[in-house]
């Protein structure tokens, strides 16, 4: 007789149920207590296959909620460019920040290294970067000169005399707040230096032209961060 | 026994396994006790066993029903004798592991209506016996029933063409 897999199928139930009536049903055993040694195992790999599940499972759901904000927050960054560029600025500040930390112990207040004139009197100026060891803009046009210079304060240095002789009169000024001064030559050039310091920068500000008194401060009061400046940075 | 239930997530489960612990622990433990002849041994083969039932939970479908307890015999006995193998106990009597649960010829004919073949098969020596079962009576693949007696998939193959080939010597015999 050729036992195929259909005979098996068939009697197979039906041989396991005869084995089954061979076995000693639970009546005629005898009681067996298990040991506390026996329960104790039992629970020490309860709790920690319960304890790991538990965890994997959770590590699982974090992993998909993290993958889901990194392809979100790819994707956006793919369509706007206005993001991205946000993205950019911050993580290069953010670098140089951490940088100058951790070299000089300290984070510049101004990131930007460059400063400009945003108010000029009407007129085509023209505008170069100015070299040595501080910063320089250099305004030109039919009306006149401006130089607005910016130096990084340095302990224990003297800032530059506001006058050329260094004894002309000077006259306290504010620009934009904080502390200044003003020196006046009206036939002399420059015509008007103002000069005036950022301590909470550590920058000092100084800004001669050939203008009036009132157009220079104007201009001076109108100083900001360049951030799209040539690379000519303060050291 | 609330020990084991902590593993369990749904109140389902934990009925079904409370049930499986109530009505098996006996038999479970005098099956492995008679392999092994050893109470602590015998614990531990129940403890793997009852390991091996919640981590295969799903496939029992009714806890009192035949096939569950079919399986959960074969389970415990693949337990009771690979530890007997890893022990290697020098009993009195050597273990013969292929005559572990098998009746006799006068137990199984004891049995009324029962067809010949059916009572052939549960003559079976215990490796041939257990595989069918696995295969035609619960259902599994071979590649299953190689994982869960730590069998490759070619090796169980090969057992149970043996099997059949056993089972029409048998059939052969009693014809004759």
């Amino acid at each position: 007789m050729k036992i195929t897999d259909e005979l098996l199928y068939q009697h197979a139930a039906e041989a396991r149920d005869i084995w089954l009536d061979t076995l000693p049903d639970g009546s005629g055993l005898a009681e067996h207590r298990f040991s506390d040694a026996f329960e104790l195992e039992i629970q020490k790999a309860v709790h920690g296959k319960k304890r790991r599940r538990i965890r994997f499972k959770g590590a699982r759901q974090a992993a998909a909620v993290l993958l889901i904000c990194l392809l979100g927050a790819g994707a956006w960054l793919g369509v706007d460019s206005g993001a991205r560029s946000t993205l950019r600025h911050w993580a290069q500040s953010s670098a140089a920040a951490s940088f100058l930390h951790r070299c000089f112990g300290g984070t510049p207040e101004t990131p930007a290294d460059s400063y400009r004139i945003s108010w000029l009197p009407d007129g085509i100026w023209t505008a170069s970067t100015g070299s040595g060891d501080t910063g320089e803009v250099v305004y030109e046009s039919e009306s006149g000169v401006c130089v607005l210079s910016f130096t990084r304060i340095q302990e224990g240095t003297e800032p530059p005399p506001l006058s050329p002789d260094g004894e002309a009169a000077r006259e306290a000024v504010e620009i934009n707040g904080l502390p200044g001064e003003c020196y006046e030559d009206p036939g002399g050039e420059p015509a008007c230096v103002v000069a005036w310091t950022d301590e909470a920068a550590g920058i000092s500000f100084r800004l001669s032209s050939s203008l009036t008194k009132e157009e220079t401060i104007r201009m001076a009061e109108s100083v900001c961060e360049d951030a799209a400046a040539p690379q000519e940075r303060l050291p | 026994m609330l020990i084991y239930t902590q593993m369990l997530d749904t109140p389902e489960d934990r009925s079904k396994f409370e049930l499986i612990y109530r009505m098996y622990r006996g038999l479970m433990f005098h099956v492995a006790n008679r392999i092994l002849n050893n109470e602590h041994d015998a614990e531990d083969a129940v403890q793997q066993a009852f390991f091996a039932v919640l981590k295969n939970l799903d496939k029992f479908s009714e806890a009192g029903c035949p096939k569950s307890k079919s399986l959960i015999v074969t389970i415990v006995e693949r337990k009771a004798i690979d530890l007997y193998r890893v022990k290697q106990r020098q009993a009195a009597v050597p273990l013969e592991e292929e005559y572990i649960n098998v009746p006799s010829a006068s137990e199984v004919d004891a049995i009324p209506d029962r067809t010949v073949l059916a009572k052939a098969m549960a003559m079976l020596p215990t490796r041939y016996r257990e595989l069918l079962f696995l295969k035609y009576d619960n259902g599994y693949s071979e590649r299953e029933i190689a994982a869960m007696c730590s069998m490759t998939e070619a090796n169980v193959n090969k057992t149970i063409q043996r099997a059949k080939k056993k089972l029409e010597s048998i059939l052969e015999e009693q014809e004759a």
